[in-house]
């Protein structure tokens, strides 16, 4: 009678505990796929600041600037003192 | 009596009964069959609706697609989230058309394009309406709300620096997968596997629900190749500038790092922006370094004369007899540009004498000098993996008669790639050791092998250092502060099977710094029509400009000591005064 009744007992308890564990599994996939939609954001943005960067550092820009704006030259190798160490 | 009475009661009771059943009964049959009516026929559409909008379904869930990086990490080609704009032409019903209007200059697609393709398309469930719209658009479509109009998640690949990189990535399809270049090499390597997600809909097919995952996604994985793109940068200015300025038809740049056989840079013209579908054309993405072979010329002698040198054919110190400037073997007849008398071994190279490299070709046997072209690579792919990668032809020693054999000795008779030949040049430049060439980072290469012995390689580079001084045929490949040993090709391109008399082939193979290797470049331009052919006059100054940079990029110091009467002036003092 008392096995019966553990027995009844633990049953009982297992099924709660697999509900439970469902329910939390689905909780946490609920979560992970909102932090997946967060990331897709990121990676959206990443992106976007990623083709503001490539516009801002072309090379050629870069190169435009140093020359024609900031009037930057190349220093003929007769000018340019090594350093020996 | 009273039994009696009872009786008659009973049966009219069980009369009663029987009828107020029957009487249920059918009341029950009509509420049945009315609320069937009322489910089947009165709100049917109500009902399907609310069924839709609970609808569990199983959907893909799109993986990353790899990214690709350069040594340093700047990336090359990167996926982004993007969305797509499709509808759904049966639930699509009467939208106001001022909506319309709207979306369709949001999309920026003709006037009227939306009522045609609900038109033309009235059976189908899904049309793509704009594919791959920026995520602001994306935004604004969400919010105009149109039924049946629909976004779904997809991934644009962006290459950061467009052109520069295009013939070397390649590009991918507006599904994501790779179509040329390194993205269709590295296909599997880069493409992600989708995963699954069990979620619920709703009518509009909107996600309202994730149930579960059954299965993740499997990102794809990123690569990190050898390229520089300082140095492609720099490779692609110089070359694209080369070839307006020559009116050339097309060229090809090749960098390697000579003692690793790692490719740092490789270009080409005409180029072509993989960010932009219009571009793609093939005569525009071919990859011609790799892919188009062509007849190397004279940059294959400094290999007869090192071949010579090793196989004890001539002896250093020795000199050569080309008068009267031409060579005959049996019916034919090889020439030089002029009659350079007798000349030394370094200035055969110089000079870049026909004649001279005949006579010693012809002193060795043929299988002898096949197998130095062949060791070299020569008639076989480089090994890079990229697509459609040439292996050009060495034709058979068995097959060749001492004029052929002649002609092998000035680079006619082989076709080879520029990258191949780049390779060609490590032998030298690595004291007789050829590399493999890879488009991978690596720190020493596991499959290099022996072709020349150390002393003849570093003899053959101070032979090559002459041709890049002041009277040899390249002096505009100089490179102010290092010593850089080249040689030139100047090749007759042949046209319907006969070498052409106007159209030319200019080349340049350098090394730098000649007394201590670091980088090999070969450089080819394919007809130029401005005036100037020469492959010292046309290659070579793209090779001192791309070196000159390189070298102070690189960081590598410069091969000649200053000059000691000038007075050492420190840069702070210097800034001072």
């Amino acid at each position: 009678m008392i096995k019966r009744t553990l027995l009844v007992v633990v049953f009982l308890g297992t099924a709660v505990a697999v509900v439970y564990s469902q329910y939390q599994a689905r909780t946490l996939f609920i979560e992970m796929q909102q932090l997946k939609v967060s990331l897709d954001r990121y990676e959206t943005e990443w992106g976007l600041l990623q083709l503001e960067l490539m516009t801002l550092s072309e090379h050629s820009r870069i190169e435009d600037a140093a020359y024609s704006r900031l009037h930057f030259i190349t220093p003929k190798y007769d000018d340019i003192i090594y350093i020996k160490q | 009596m009273i039994s009696r009475y009872q009786k008659i009661e009973r049966k009219t009771g069980s009369k009663l009964r029987r009828r107020f059943l029957v009487g249920l009964m059918f009341c029950g049959m009509l509420m049945l069959l009315g609320k069937a009516i009322s489910l089947q026929v009165l709100e049917k559409e109500f009902l399907q609706q609310q069924g839709d909008m609970r609808h569990i379904v199983a959907t893909d869930v799109s993986a990353y697609r790899g990214k690709i990086f350069d040594r340093n990490g700047e990336p090359l080609a990167i996926s982004t989230p993007v969305k797509s704009v499709w509808l759904n032409p049966k639930k699509v019903g009467d939208v106001d058309s001022q909506r319309i209007v709207k979306l369709e200059s949001m999309l920026n697609i003709p006037r009227g394009k939306f009522t045609k393709v609900v038109k033309n398309n009235p059976g189908k469930h899904f049309v793509y309406l704009k594919r791959q719209v920026t995520p602001s658009v994306a935004e604004r479509v969400k919010a105009l709300d149109i039924t049946g109009v629909h976004l779904s998640r997809e991934f644009k690949r962006f290459y950061p620096s467009g052109e520069i990189t295009g013939h070397l990535l390649g590009f991918t399809n507006i599904d994501d997968a790779g179509q040329e270049g390194l993205e269709l090499a590295f296909e599997n390597l880069l493409k992600g596997v989708p995963g699954k997600k069990r979620v619920m809909r709703d009518g509009k097919r909107h996600i309202i629900a994730d149930i579960e995952e059954i299965r993740s996604p499997v990102p794809g994985k990123d690569l990190q190749i050898s390229i520089d793109s300082r140095l492609q940068y720099l490779a692609y200015r110089e070359l694209k500038a080369a070839i307006k300025s020559h009116q050339a038809s097309s060229g090809s740049l090749v960098m390697l790092d000579a003692k690793t056989g790692e490719v740092l840079a490789v270009v080409n013209q005409p180029g072509f922006n993989p960010n932009d579908r219009a571009d793609l054309q093939g005569y525009r993405y071919r990859n011609r370094a790799m892919t188009d072979v062509f007849e190397p010329g004279s940059t294959v002698k400094p290999f007869l004369i090192a071949s010579a040198l090793d196989a004890g054919y001539v002896k250093d110190g020795e000199v050569v007899d080309t008068s009267p400037g031409y060579y005959r073997i049996g019916r034919n007849v090889v020439r030089d540009f002029r009659n350079y008398g007798v000349l030394g071994l370094s200035d055969i190279l110089k000079k870049s004498s026909n004649v001279a490299v005949s006579k010693i070709a012809n002193k060795m046997p043929a299988e002898e000098m096949w197998s130095f072209y062949n060791r070299l690579g020569m008639g076989q792919s480089a090994g890079i993996g990229f697509p459609r990668e040439a292996s050009g032809i060495l034709i058979d020693y068995q097959d060749m008669d001492s004029f052929e054999q002649a002609t092998l000795s000035f680079g006619y008779g082989v076709n080879m790639s520029v990258m191949q030949l780049a390779r060609a040049y490590t032998a030298l430049a690595d004291d007789g050791v050829l590399h493999s060439v890879t488009l991978f980072k690596r720190e020493i290469d596991q499959d290099s092998r022996r072709v020349f012995t150390p002393k003849t390689a570093s003899n053959i580079r101070a032979m090559l250092e002459h041709v890049v001084e002041n009277d040899g045929t390249a002096h505009k490949a100089r490179v102010d502060g290092y010593s850089v040993a080249g040689k030139t090709g100047t090749v007759r391109k042949i046209i319907n099977g006969r070498y052409s008399k106007d159209q030319y082939l200019s080349l340049f193979v350098g090394i730098i710094p000649a007394k201590d290797p670091r980088l090999v470049m070969a450089v080819l331009v394919d007809d130029p029509k401005a005036g100037e052919y020469y492959g010292g006059a046309v290659a070579g100054p793209i090779f001192s400009k791309v070196m000159g940079r390189s070298m102070r990029i690189l960081g590598i110091d410069p091969s000649f000591e200053r000059d000691p009467k000038r007075p050492l002036v420190l840069a702070a003092q210097e800034h001072k005064s």
